[in-house]
């Protein structure tokens, strides 16, 4: 992952570095937007996965490279957002800190100020939406603010671009070392002042590492029980000097709690919201008291206890709605253009010149990537369906709604939108859960998000349903299969909840922001970043696993096969027949050629040795083979089937194949596969996006393994069961 | 009493947030509510999550992060 924070667009010699700082949802990234325009590149930073966003923009002469920090609320390091954010500005040392605070909601947003001020990080502080807070009544005495702060302060109105020039000017004003600012750390009351002055000069003696940051930055970390401050204050210490340090510390906090009957990170919290609420008495002017605002009026709709439920569940169908009928035109154009490149490739050689070159080109990477960029338009609106919701404000009230239905999974409100997604395609879905804020829901979540049946598990059914079951029954089967896979996904996140992941589900806080107009920019470049980030990485890895699926499709070659097909076709050439029916007869030849010639490759031998494994569970060679296929994406199935039964490329309407199908098996057996293909091995982009997603292949082997284990236990005790019944018969 | 014990529509002041888990209290912190806090209850019914209103920000409490926020009615 480190690769992709390093090549990331490097700042310019002689750039100022400026950090964006700021709450969630105080309009932080419609601020960087608005200052670097396009000229953006996300990234993750090394180690973990939260989102690396830059960009760098001229002004006055200058080059200017901005980071956007994750959106934080604090500079704790409980969370990975917050622990990114403070490195940044503690390791990279930025010119510029800009804390981007919500002008109509200051006093919460300044205690993250108030943080950034301890680590005496050079501040501009934007006063932003500065319109809204008018318009609530707040009026801003700007100056005066400045002055308690002791900081630059500029008012902007993010979603109309006002005030950028403004925040430019200060932000090289700032980084030129504007010496009229210069926030200091705050007054904490003197039992605190005591002994954190006691405590600074204990790390300064006992050699903390204090290069990066400054003692009394550090002793109020170590006051506040910070862990990640206490290892690194530790690291270069000798053992007895880090216990001395440590000592010192629990003797202060217990003497401060002695004292003040709390402990100190309470304590400090209170100190904080004491001095912004000073200041706020001071230099705001509130003429409207507080009252329910628009946003209440329509919470009071969109999460009222009864609408709230048909009012999601039409959101929901909207979403999929938009997903797949938008997307079903523009992906018949890529399979067209991916066809007619394969076709032109293809025209390169004369008939009967085929080479192996030509087979890789065109059937290895063409169909390979075609195969995954056709589902480019549906992760796109699906992309830009999930960022309208969440923009406008509405995904945070879904996760509200669905709080106490996760809570049975024992997750919370949030890991519904991530499985939601999941029936569209898994790969985004694993994506979507970096909102969750822990790694046990995280890791819960990616690991269940399989059983979700996506869309490309549709044709199976597709296929499968028609051949084997009554008409009455086509629906009702394709809803049995959803439900079993939504059932497993449950009973596997509580499975999971109760042994691996141990311990009550973290207890769940999240702001509700205001209902928002969002932004066109701002959905497009939202939509962008995560479709880019699909193509790019998926992309790459898929391309290389079509490009083995092709191999093992393809070699060993056969060179003499057991009947002469040559032989065949020009016998069918002398035949005395009209030309439609000799065309038929002469695919149908070269059809049994390939089913030959497939069953010798390794994909077929791996069918074939598979076949004593499968067997309990009622599959044949033909079937192990298909199955090979449906881990390089899940539809392969369908056209594996296809050329094992020697029909050449075979859909899922394919009506010759549903009778090969029915002659082969048994509706039992063919309620197996769709079992099987529903529970088994994640497609190999799953497995991909689950190894970068949780950072580690143990997760992803896991899921891999788990959940073939699962398919093949479920699918033996189906069909033993089954045969038992007597349901095994024709 | 437990924040979960106020019917949506009700004032309270925050008495004491008791920590679970590292952490919960800074957080909490962070988002607005520790001692003295004052905040009403928008929505909320048995079982599931609470929205709660702490002047400008609106917050989704899970059920077991509302109930290790105490509160004492508010006489403002």
């Amino acid at each position: 992952m480190n690769e992709a924070s390093q090549n990331g667009a490097p700042a310019a010699p002689g750039a100022i570095l400026a950090a964006l700082a700021g709450n969630p949802n105080s309009g932080k990234t419609t601020v960087f937007n608005n200052l670097t325009g396009a000229r953006q590149h996300v990234g993750n930073y090394p180690g973990v996965t939260v989102e690396k966003k830059e960009g760098h923009f001229r002004h006055g002469g200058r080059d200017v490279h901005v980071i956007d920090l994750p959106g934080t609320y604090s500079l704790t390091a409980y969370t990975p957002e917050e622990a990114v954010a403070r490195n940044v500005i503690i390791e990279e040392r930025p010119a510029v800190v800009v804390d981007i605070v919500d002008a109509s909601n200051l006093e919460r947003n300044l205690y993250l100020t108030t943080q950034l001020m301890e680590l005496e990080a050079p501040l501009v502080l934007v006063l932003n939406m500065s319109d809204v807070a008018r318009q609530r009544g707040h009026a801003i005495d700007v100056k005066r603010l400045s002055a308690l702060f002791n900081v630059r302060i500029v008012e902007t109105v993010g979603h109309r671009s006002e005030g950028m020039d403004q925040l430019k000017d200060a932000i090289l004003e700032v980084a030129a070392g504007a010496a009229a600012f210069s926030p200091a750390p705050l007054h904490y009351g003197d039992d605190i002042e005591r002994e954190l002055a006691a405590l600074t000069a204990v790390v300064g003696r006992e050699g903390a590492d204090t290069t990066t940051c400054r003692p009394r930055w550090v002793a109020l970390k170590l006051l506040e029980n910070d862990e990640v401050v206490r290892a690194q204050a530790s690291a270069r210490m000798s053992q007895p000097q880090a216990d001395a340090l440590m000592a010192a510390v629990r003797a202060a906090r217990d003497r401060l709690a002695a004292k003040l009957g709390d402990d100190a990170e309470i304590l400090i919290a209170d100190r904080r919201y004491g001095f912004i609420s000073g200041a706020c008495q001071e230099a705001v002017k509130t003429t409207v008291e507080s009252r329910h605002s628009t946003s209440d009026r329509i919470d009071m709709v969109m999460t009222h206890r009864v609408l709230s439920i048909p009012i999601f569940l039409a959101m929901m169908y909207a979403v999929f709605k938009l997903t797949f009928t938008l997307g079903e035109p523009p992906m018949g154009w890529i399979e067209a253009l991916f066809g007619w490149l394969g076709g032109v490739v293809a025209g390169g050689w004369a008939p009967g010149s085929e080479s192996l070159l030509k087979s890789l080109l065109v059937d290895g990477i063409i169909g390979g990537v075609g195969g995954v960029i056709v589902f480019l338009p549906n992760i796109l609106l699906l992309f830009l369906a999930i960022a309208i919701l969440e923009d406008s404000g509405y995904m945070a009230r879904a996760a509200f709604i669905m709080d106490r239905f996760m809570h049975q999974l024992g997750l919370h409100g949030k890991s519904f939108i991530p499985l939601l997604i999941g029936f569209g395609c898994t790969v985004p879905a694993i994506m979507a859960t970096r909102t969750l804020e822990t790694r046990r829901d995280r890791l819960i979540t990616m690991l269940v998000a399989p059983l979700i049946s996506c869309g490309a598990r549709l044709p199976i059914y597709a296929l499968i349903i028609p051949a084997f079951f009554p008409a009455a029954w086509h629906a009702r089967m394709l809803w049995i299969i959803y439900l079993i896979g939504i059932g497993l996904a449950v009973v596997c996140a509580r499975l999971l909840g109760r042994t691996l992941f141990r311990g009550e589900s973290t207890p769940f806080v999240m702001e509700l922001p205001p209902y928002r107009w969002p932004t066109l920019k701002g959905i497009a470049i939202h939509m962008w970043e995560r479709g880019q980030l699909y193509l790019r990485k998926a992309g790459t890895i898929i391309l290389g696993v079509s490009v083995i699926m092709w191999a093992l499709a393809t070699f060993p070659r056969k060179q003499t096969f057991e009947h002469d097909h040559e032989a065949q076709v020009a016998a069918v050439a002398v035949l005395v027949l009209d030309d439609a029916e000799k065309g038929r007869r002469v695919a149908e030849i070269e059809q049994a050629r390939q089913a030959e010639e497939l069953a010798y490759t390794i994909a077929g031998r791996i069918g074939h040795a598979l076949e004593p494994v499968l067997a309990p569970l009622g599959f044949d060679w033909r079937i192990g083979t298909g199955l090979i296929g449906a881990f390089a994406a899940k539809e392969v199935f369908v056209a594996q089937m296809g050329i094992v039964f020697a029909l050449g490329e075979a859909g899922q309407d394919s009506t010759a194949l549903r009778e090969k199908l029915r002659a082969n098996y048994t509706p039992l057996q063919a309620f197996c596969i769709m079992l099987f293909c529903l529970v088994s091995a994640p497609c190999m982009a799953t497995i991909a996006v689950t190894r970068r997603e949780s950072n580690s292949w143990k997760w992803a082997l896991f899921q891999l393994g788990g959940l073939t284990a699962l398919a093949y236990v479920l699918t033996l005790i189906v069909f033993q069961v089954g045969c038992l019944l007597g349901l095994g018969a024709r | 009493m437990p924040l979960t014990m106020l019917r949506p529509g009700s004032q309270a002041r925050v008495a004491e947030v008791r920590p679970h888990g590292h952490g919960m209290v800074q957080r909490l912190a962070s988002l607005g509510i520790l001692r003295g806090t004052e905040l009403s209850v928008l929505q909320g019914d048995a079982g599931g999550a609470l929205i709660v209103r702490i002047g400008e920000t609106r917050l989704v409490l899970g059920r077991g992060m509302a109930h290790r926020v105490f509160v004492e009615s508010s006489v403002s």
